[in-house]
């Protein structure tokens, strides 16, 4: 059977349409504009009528292997049966059965059958063969470049036969099949734990523009095992080769799973346009997880473009997920409007534990100072409920003078249990100097 | 018969809707390329099938005769 390969730019449907009719894809006309779900529908139908008079057949061959041995039905598969027809049985033989023939014929035969099964109908069949024949049939059909047909698989096969099949892909394959994946768990896993030496492979094998390429495909997202094994000077031809695609959601993506070491080259020193275009393509949870990842210097050129609004809610995630270190480094670079809005959304409970890991400058100082009656009511609270009187030193300690008054201000406002508590640990000594100087001069 | 009406003969089954609405001449070149791919496996499946029982061991010859020809 000749290969018959996908014309770039027409649908793979259309090429599997071609394979039936025995045809070149450039032969098949006037179907472009149909979807691919309409062209599968189209793709099954054909296949029912082309073997619905042979179907009794086929299932009676399909029978045969169970009655002639193994070795010889390999032998007569191979010798009489035309691959077409055979992918027709093979999805009606007893999957041990399968398992047992699969290894009597030849990789190339396997091949050609390969080419022709149904990846829907086959799947009973298909998901109970081993990986290994499956990973050597893989790397002839890349051999012959079959993507379009190869992706169609993907949702067929075991995750171990996946591992095996995108083993045996050279950098190339990988960069040509991969766009046409229909995504799932399966990839998810093998693309994360691809071996070592394959990605390394990849990381040398493709350019710059090539693994930018690979990143929009499998979303850069997926990019970290990869660009962890890229020099740092090509992870900046791909953050190069991304904005000039105007790919500013992926470069997003891509900034997410880059080193800490890489960061510096792919984000510090970009014009100010690529980084808030950058920045206008992610919401406030990605902002937040982008903080998290990345240094002050990075994080700095990308905060400076984040308007003040999307501050608030960037640093409400943090405080929802505990992230105080993170918010903590955030509100670092954050200019004052940005430090009002950061510490504006931030409960009693949140700014207890992140005033402590606070830069400490006179702008924060400035955002405390007026931070409203009912957070400072809620702070004092929180800090004679918790009674962890070293975590509240720490931070009452670094607030301004002014703070530091209007807090103890509000004293007679807590409830008579918490002034006790309070008054209690200044006697023994647990408060620091500026708040027992302060409770000194507090009227019992 | 319309184009869409031959196509649907062949297929056995309406095609979908949006391959039903491709202009009559596209509907008339994949009715005449299915029904010739239709001819040409069975005619490639009587050659395997004859060539087959020629070919097979003697001794499994009749079961083989059996499961092709019914």
């Amino acid at each position: 059977m000749s290969t018959v390969r996908t014309t770039p730019g027409l649908s793979p449907q259309v090429g599997r349409i071609a394979r039936l009719l025995r045809l070149d894809p450039t032969e098949v006309q006037g179907l472009e504009g149909v979807d691919d779900a309409d062209l599968r529908i189209f793709h099954d139908q054909i296949s029912r009528t082309l073997f619905a008079d042979a179907q009794q057949r086929f299932a009676r061959i399909a029978g045969l292997s169970k009655t002639i041995p193994g070795p010889l039905a390999g032998i007569l598969a191979e010798k009489f049966l035309p691959p077409v027809m055979a992918a027709r049985t093979a999805e009606m033989l007893d999957p041990a059965k399968a398992r047992d023939l699969i290894g009597r014929v030849s990789v190339k035969y396997l091949a050609e059958i390969a080419l022709a099964l149904d990846p829907v109908r086959s799947r009973p069949v298909v998901q109970k063969l081993p990986p290994e024949p499956i990973g050597k049939v893989a790397k002839e059909l890349f051999g012959r470049k079959e993507y379009a047909t190869m992706a169609e698989f993907v949702g067929t096969v075991t995750v171990e036969a996946l591992f095996a099949a995108l083993h045996a892909a050279s950098p190339h394959d990988l960069l040509a099949v991969v766009p046409l994946l229909e995504w799932n768990e399966n990839l998810d896993k093998v693309i994360a734990e691809l071996p070592a030496a394959q990605v390394t492979q990849i990381a040398t094998a493709l350019t710059a523009e090539e693994l930018a390429e690979l990143a929009l495909a499998l979303d850069p997202s997926r990019m970290g095992p990869i660009v962890s094994a890229v020099p740092v000077e090509t992870v900046a031809g791909i953050a190069a080769a991304l904005f000039e695609r105007g790919e500013y959601a992926g470069m997003a993506r891509f900034v997410g799973v880059v080193t800490p070491e890489m960061v510096h080259a792919v984000i510090v020193d970009l014009p100010a346009e690529d980084v808030r275009a950058m920045v206008a393509e992610l919401d406030p949870t990605e902002l937040a997880e982008l903080a998290l990842k990345l240094e002050p210097t990075a994080l700095g050129s990308i905060v400076a473009h984040v308007p003040v609004d999307t501050v608030g809610e960037i640093a409400q995630v943090l405080f929802e997920r505990g992230e105080y270190a993170g918010t903590a480094a955030f509100v670092d670079v954050a200019t004052e409007p940005m430090l009002h809005a950061a510490l504006g959304v931030a409960s009693a409970r949140d700014l207890l534990a992140i005033v402590p890991l606070l830069e400490w400058s006179p702008a924060v100082d400035g955002v405390v100072d007026t931070l409203p009656d009912a957070t400072l009511d809620g702070l004092f609270a929180e800090i004679a409920n918790g009674t962890d009187w070293e975590a509240a030193k720490g931070a009452f300690e670094r607030l301004s003078s002014t703070a530091q008054k209007r807090l103890f201000a509000r004293f007679d406002r807590l409830s008579k249990a918490n002034r006790t508590k309070i008054r209690n640990a200044a006697d023994a000594g647990e408060l620091g100097p500026a708040a027992a100087a302060l409770m000194a001069g507090t009227p019992a | 018969m319309t184009s869409d009406a031959d196509l649907t003969a062949v297929l056995g089954a309406a095609p979908p809707a949006a391959i039903g609405a491709l202009p009559a001449e596209t509907l008339a070149r994949l009715t005449e390329q299915i029904s010739a791919a239709k001819e040409h496996v069975h005619g490639e499946m009587d050659a395997s099938v004859q060539k087959a029982i020629a070919g097979v061991p003697f001794a499994v010859r009749g079961i083989v005769r059996k499961a092709l020809l019914g």
